[in-house]
């Protein structure tokens, strides 16, 4: 049994598993080993956080789970935690799986405690019991699991063991139909707090709007001033006067403490989660200077951490170019293939243009695009990722992000722009608050793409030498250094800063990546292809009603009069945009020579590589960003950068002309 | 000259406004009489300087009463709470009380304070735990020691900042171990046992108070705060 989508009844046969807990907790290996193949990976409808689930059978019976993104918290602040937290209040889940880190226990638990506020159906795995045990950590599980009022499981996701325990008990758990069996006291201020507002609350007549077991949850955040988290309630009257009489109940407390009630809430929670793992975990006594210690020290080294980092994207990049560069000849070698055989069979020519030129053709521009530069980068991300590396290279890069008005997170997206701007763009998930994310991901599309980098070196370098090509190069990081200010000048909203939790170095299990990439990769074929194929298409009717030589000719005065270059271009340009490589290709064509300088001066081939570089990400990117950010501000970028570019050039066309007249 | 006289004049009115919202405070109502009796406006006009206030709309006249308009208000506060700071700021040095209190009457007038607006608290109450911190030695994260131990005091940053740090463990009173001590770049720490980076830009709102005993300035005015185990915390009272 093995649907796609999960079924909204509480009654399904299939229970539902959530899994939730920080980030690099493991979470997505235990995922990965439960669903194996049977996953599909997407995007929470709306946001752009991504969401995996998939499904198992166990002892002959199916089961379906999902992956929670990696939170801390659940006020919703970020779109993770909105997305987690919708998620967990719509009561989709039969069980949460609360994955956390056997080897950062105490900090763990204040999630956990947070989901049993919620009174939800909580089992807790606890996770990377290997790297515990190598540090020397012994844990009582029963005593956690007694202190919790919920079942422990210990499990090392990497290994496997304990996976199978895991499954048994939450399945078990999922049965059972109930919430959280108890709840943990807090203070008695805080409680005797939270019984008045519970009194308030289930006095009113708004009691039945709260999801089952979760009114002490409810309780809290209305007590912590919290209640957009919430959003049950709508705009009432009656609920305004709720709010503000459990308001002024808090407020006393907070007078008194001189903290936020959310303040003494977080001290709560943290004095029982040590207490917690104050009795159930022994430590060695001394810290031990490990592997991950010793490797850190030269990792984040302020010189050899920049060395290590350098080399480790040679490396990488190398790979991706090498092996790109081959699968890219491979492709363009079977598309040759195709093309002999598709018209060896003589179909007649107006069917034979249909589908060879307006499908056949976007359907390879689009693998050829896919297969050699996306896929490898999506490989490079999930490495970063799952390898805890990534963590390092944003505390590395910090510093100089900051004068991008971003922080160090958004650097690997901005690398992986170099390569293509697709995992670029995608890479930009890895940033908590939306308005860098977006910042990020505009940057990422300025950013030079190999495409992009093919062109230039191919025209400029190839016919007037390597420093104009370098200029071009420094061009455009002036472009991205003036775009980034003025775009966190223009957006409201501050950088919120670099608070980032160091994850563990560790060898990134092979089979977790190639999902990971396998199914992003299938992701990415759902939603850009159609795109592509269809952009394809358009060009094709577009050439076949003729109306591209006449639209060129018409344009002509601007593209030869402002811009300085040939005719033609527009209709190159417009090709471009499907991949930006088909620009250089397509301009050979229509020169009927593929010595470009006999027909172009110096002059108009700069012009025309600044255009390609800086003038409109290509579909696939576009696709991509419509996805994550919407059609509107996809819209806007393209317009903008296609807008940009032109003034560009044609301001690099006048003053080559002016310097040419003086001179 | 005439900047002379504009500033005292200046500084007349803003003592005028910090005695009214002191009398504000302590639910007492402002009068004339009460002005004059003030020993900190002695030097004050006292008459033309209500008119001004008058005149600018800091204040309306009741009958015998001086009532604190809206932009009166603000600015009595806010020179409240930098004398407030000063005064304890001076005492912390050791300058005896009227010295202090004289001396931060003076310098009332030309500091200013970065964020003046906090958050939904009673404002003296951050800036009371402010300065008993920093006679505890607190010190901002970035001008901690590689290796050594810290308590957190407090966050002076904003809403969003303070929220994610605390979810991620940084709460008050929670031990801190930094563990690099690079000029540049994110900080380091250690916190309830996960390792975290920070960046510089918040890192430097973070006030450390370190874990040794015996610190230089003990005012003895403070209750030794209790560690996690005790679920909330009390704060000293300033006297």
């Amino acid at each position: 049994m093995q649907n796609d989508e999960i079924t909204r009844t509480h009654a399904s046969p299939s229970p539902v598993i959530a899994l939730a807990g920080n980030a690099n907790v493991g979470k997505s290996v235990i995922f990965n080993a439960l669903t194996g193949m049977n996953q599909i990976i997407g995007n929470w409808p709306g946001k752009t956080v991504e969401r995996a689930e998939g499904s198992f059978v166990h002892h002959g019976r199916s089961s379906k789970v999902i992956d929670l993104p990696g939170i801390y918290s659940l006020t919703a602040y970020s779109e993770e935690e909105r997305v987690a937290l919708d998620f967990l209040l719509g009561g989709e889940a039969d069980v949460i799986v609360n994955i956390v880190d056997a080897t950062v226990l105490e900090r763990n638990l204040y999630f956990t405690l947070q989901l049993l506020e919620m009174g939800l159906p909580v089992v807790v795995a606890l996770n990377l019991m290997d790297l515990a045990e190598r540090s020397g950590i012994h844990i009582d599980e029963s005593k956690l699991s007694a202190g919790l009022g919920a079942p422990v499981v210990k499990t090392s996701g990497v290994t496997g063991k304990g996976i199978n325990s895991l499954v048994d008990t939450a399945l078990d758990r999922s049965r059972q139909r109930q919430g959280a069996r108890q709840h943990i006291p807090y203070g008695k201020e805080v409680e005797d707090a939270i019984s008045v507002a519970l009194e308030t609350l289930r006095s009113s007549g708004l009691a039945g709007r709260i999801p089952d077991g979760a009114d002490r949850f409810v309780a809290i955040k209305l007590l912590e001033d919290d209640s957009d988290t919430l959003g049950l309630f709508g705009d009432s009257p009656e609920f305004e006067e709720i709010r503000k009489r459990i308001r002024m109940d808090a407020s006393k407390i907070e007078r008194i403490h001189g903290e936020h009630f959310t303040t003494i809430m977080s001290s709560e929670r943290y004095s029982v989660c040590a207490r917690l793992a104050e009795s159930a975990v022994r430590k060695p006594k001394d810290h031990r200077v490990d592997a991950q210690d010793r490797l850190d020290s030269l990792v984040l080294h302020r010189f050899g951490g920049w060395v290590v980092f350098v080399g480790v994207m040679f490396a990488l990049f190398g790979l991706v170019y090498v092996g790109g560069d081959r699968i890219s000849s491979l492709l363009d070698g079977l598309t040759a293939l195709l093309h002999d055989a598709f018209f060896s069979l003589h179909p007649p020519e107006w069917l034979a243009g249909f589908i060879w030129s307006g499908i056949i053709q976007g359907l390879m521009a689009a693998i050829s695009v896919a297969l050699p530069y996306i896929a490898p980068f999506y490989i490079i991300l999930s490495l970063l990722e799952n390898s805890g590396y990534l963590a390092r290279i944003a505390f590395l890069t910090d510093s100089v992000m900051h004068r991008l008005g971003l922080h160090g997170k958004a650097f690997i997206p901005i690398i992986l722009g170099l390569g293509c701007n697709v995992p670029a763009v995608l890479g930009t998930k890895i940033m908590e608050d939306r308005r860098t994310r977006f910042i990020a991901a505009v940057l990422a599309t300025i950013i030079p793409c190999s495409a992009r980098t093919v062109v230039i070196l191919g025209l400029v370098g190839v016919f007037m030498g390597f420093l104009p090509a370098i200029s071009l190069y420094l061009i455009n990081l002036v472009v991205i250094f003036v775009v980034g200010r003025i775009l966190n000048r223009m957006l409201p909203g501050t950088n919120p800063g670099l608070i980032m939790e160091m994850p563990k170095l560790k060898v990134p299990p092979f089979k977790v990546t190639f999902r990971q990439t396998w199914f992003r990769l299938k992701d990415f074929v759902t939603f850009a292809f159609p795109i592509i194929i269809a952009g394809s298409f358009v060009l094709y009717l577009l050439d076949l009603i003729g109306i591209l030589q006449p639209v060129s000719r018409f344009l002509a005065p601007v593209t030869e009069g402002f811009l300085g270059l040939p005719a033609v271009s527009v209709i190159v340009l417009l090709f471009g945009i499907l991949r930006k490589e088909l620009a250089l290709i397509m301009l050979t064509a229509f020169m009927h020579t593929s010595l470009l300088n006999t027909v172009m001066t110096p002059q108009q081939m700069y012009v025309f590589a600044l255009i390609v570089m800086l003038y409109v990400p290509c579909i696939s990117t576009i696709a991509v960003l419509k996805r994550e950010f919407g059609s509107l501000r996809a819209t806007l970028i393209s317009v903008y950068e296609i807008g940009g570019a032109l003034l560009l050039g044609a301001a690099v066309n006048w003053g080559w002309n002016l310097v040419r007249i003086i001179f | 000259m005439s900047d002379r006289m504009t500033n005292s004049e200046r500084e007349g009115r803003e003592e005028c406004l910090e005695a009214l919202y002191r009398l504000e405070r302590s639910q007492q109502s402002g009068t004339w009489q009460s002005l004059r009796n003030n020993p900190d406006l002695s030097d004050v006009d006292i008459s033309s300087t209500l008119l001004e206030l008058v005149a600018k709309g800091d204040v309306r006249l009741k009958g015998d009463e001086i009532a604190l308009m809206a932009s009166g208000r603000l600015t009595g506060k806010r020179i409240f709470r930098r004398h407030e700071l000063a005064e304890r700021f001076f005492r912390l040095l050791g300058v005896k009380h009227d010295r202090a209190h004289r001396e931060a009457c003076r310098i009332e007038h030309v500091m200013s304070l970065p964020g003046e607006h906090l958050d939904g608290l009673s404002e003296r109450d951050e800036l009371s735990l402010i300065v008993e911190m920093l006679g505890q030695g607190a010190v901002p994260l970035t001008q901690g020691r590689a290796g050594a131990a810290y308590r957190l005091g407090m966050v002076c940053g904003g809403r969003h900042a303070r929220r994610k740090l605390e979810d991620l463990g940084v709460s008050r009173g929670a031990e801190i171990v930094l563990t690099s001590s690079n000029p540049v770049g994110p900080v380091e720490i250690v916190v309830r046992g996960s390792r975290l980076a920070i960046g510089r830009g918040i890192a430097s709102k973070l006030l450390v108070i370190p874990e040794s005993p015996g610190t230089p300035f003990d005012t003895g005015d403070g209750e030794r705060r209790r560690r996690h185990g005790h679920g909330l915390r009390r704060h000293a009272r300033l006297s």
